[in-house]
């Protein structure tokens, strides 16, 4: 009979922790069962996820979770790399059953951002135009500190919500230049505030600035106060819906526009200033707007 | 722009770069870093090319004469007509000159 092999001593102290592994107890047979979601992706199929942001340079992650034809949950990652404007990434997952996806912003959130994604079952082509869109699944805005996804946050159109409180400066126009702002493509804006600063050369004229909107080419609306501005002088003014039938003694004058005013894509807010010289100068203009994002142009 | 300056001891008044656009002039805050709001500089339609002229009274004595912009730079974004899914400036203008 061989020896028996020493028996070690068991060290002193707190026993270690040991790996523990089991195989899921749960299991799924998902032959002949209805799926819990009505769409259940092809091989052909794949997933877009299409975003929108007025964030220059951001990133998305998104992680989701499938359920395969043999029973097992599976989960995969991808990320749309730093876009500005729009972004499309599309996944492949073969075949199965989408169970949950979430999306989250990879750099923290700032104040006046949006972000936007919506994830869509395709049939992909090799230009947009030719790719087929079958199913949205679920749209609605991403954030920096928590995830939104599917099943989970209800979706949103891209113009829902309150919109986006954003504090925009300006282009400072070139000397004897007046100021033209124009709301960017595939935007929606809600004019909220609005001012600027007016210096006047020595050249001797009177201005009389005037708050002009249009749609790019049709007036929408212009408006002036009751100031005229002299030469070699600094006059702030600000639009406003009140205009006092007297010069205001002190602080900024008056320029008459209808706000809160709503604006879309391509039109433009302006100043055409009566009589400017060439030496006036406006500063950047300081605004207010409430933002969202459109789809119609 | 979106921000806020930061003060501080010993510390002026950080700016923004700037960028000037050289169709038109004007200058605006370089949106291009990460985590920028976007801001999309377009130049006006006209700018003055003749001022006007005023009498003593500030009566108009010859009005102001514009003139379109030449080259006007759209920074505003439009699908990319070679690259799917890309996009690119709907105008590069003249281009711009950084500041600071």
């Amino acid at each position: 009979m061989p020896p028996e092999a020493p028996i070690p001593a068991t060290p002193p102290g707190v026993p270690p922790s040991t790996f523990q592994s089991s195989p899921n107890l749960v299991a799924f047979d998902p032959k002949d069962v209805v799926p819990t979601q009505s769409v259940y992706l092809q091989r052909n199929d794949a997933i877009a996820f299409t975003a929108i942001s007025n964030i220059t340079g951001n990133s998305i992650k998104i992680d989701y979770r499938w359920l395969t034809p043999e029973g097992e949950i599976k989960e995969g990652e991808t990320v749309i790399p730093p876009f500005t404007g729009n972004a499309t990434v599309i996944v492949n997952l073969y075949e199965g059953w989408l169970l949950s996806f979430s999306a989250r912003l990879t750099g923290a959130g700032v104040a006046g951002g949006w972000t936007w994604l919506a994830g869509t079952i395709i049939r992909p082509g090799y230009i947009p135009a030719a790719m087929f869109n079958h199913a949205l699944l679920w749209g609605g805005f991403i954030y920096g500190n928590v995830s939104s996804g599917w099943p989970g946050t209800p979706a949103k159109e891209l113009t829902d919500g309150p919109g986006v409180i954003r504090t925009i400066t300006g282009s400072t126009p070139a000397a004897g230049a007046d100021i033209n702002e124009v709301v960017p493509s595939q935007r929606r804006w809600l004019l909220l505030t609005f001012q600027a600063a007016l210096t006047t050369s020595v050249a001797v004229a009177n201005r009389v600035p005037i708050f002009f909107t249009d749609d790019g080419a049709n007036i929408l609306f212009n408006g002036s106060g009751v100031f005229t501005q002299a030469a070699s002088l600094t006059q702030r003014y600000n639009v406003s819906p009140v205009i006092p039938s007297q010069v205001v003694a002190s602080g900024a004058q008056p320029m008459s526009s209808f706000i809160p005013l709503p604006l879309r894509a391509g039109f433009r807010i302006k100043t055409v200033t009566s009589g400017i010289q060439p030496g006036d100068q406006w500063t950047a203009p300081q605004y207010s707007v409430l933002e969202w994002g459109s789809w119609d142009n | 722009m979106d921000g806020s300056a930061v003060f501080g001891v010993g510390v002026g008044l950080m700016g923004q770069l700037r960028l000037k656009c050289n169709s038109c002039g004007a200058t605006y805050p370089d949106t291009r870093q990460t985590g920028s709001l976007t801001y999309f500089h377009q130049c006006p339609d006209e700018v003055i090319d003749t001022p006007e002229v005023q009498d003593n009274k500030g009566n108009i004595v010859t009005p102001a004469k514009l003139k379109p912009v030449a080259n006007p730079r759209n920074e505003n974004l439009k699908p990319h007509p070679d690259k799917p899914r890309e996009f690119v400036m709907v105008s590069e203008g003249n281009g711009v000159t950084e500041l600071e």
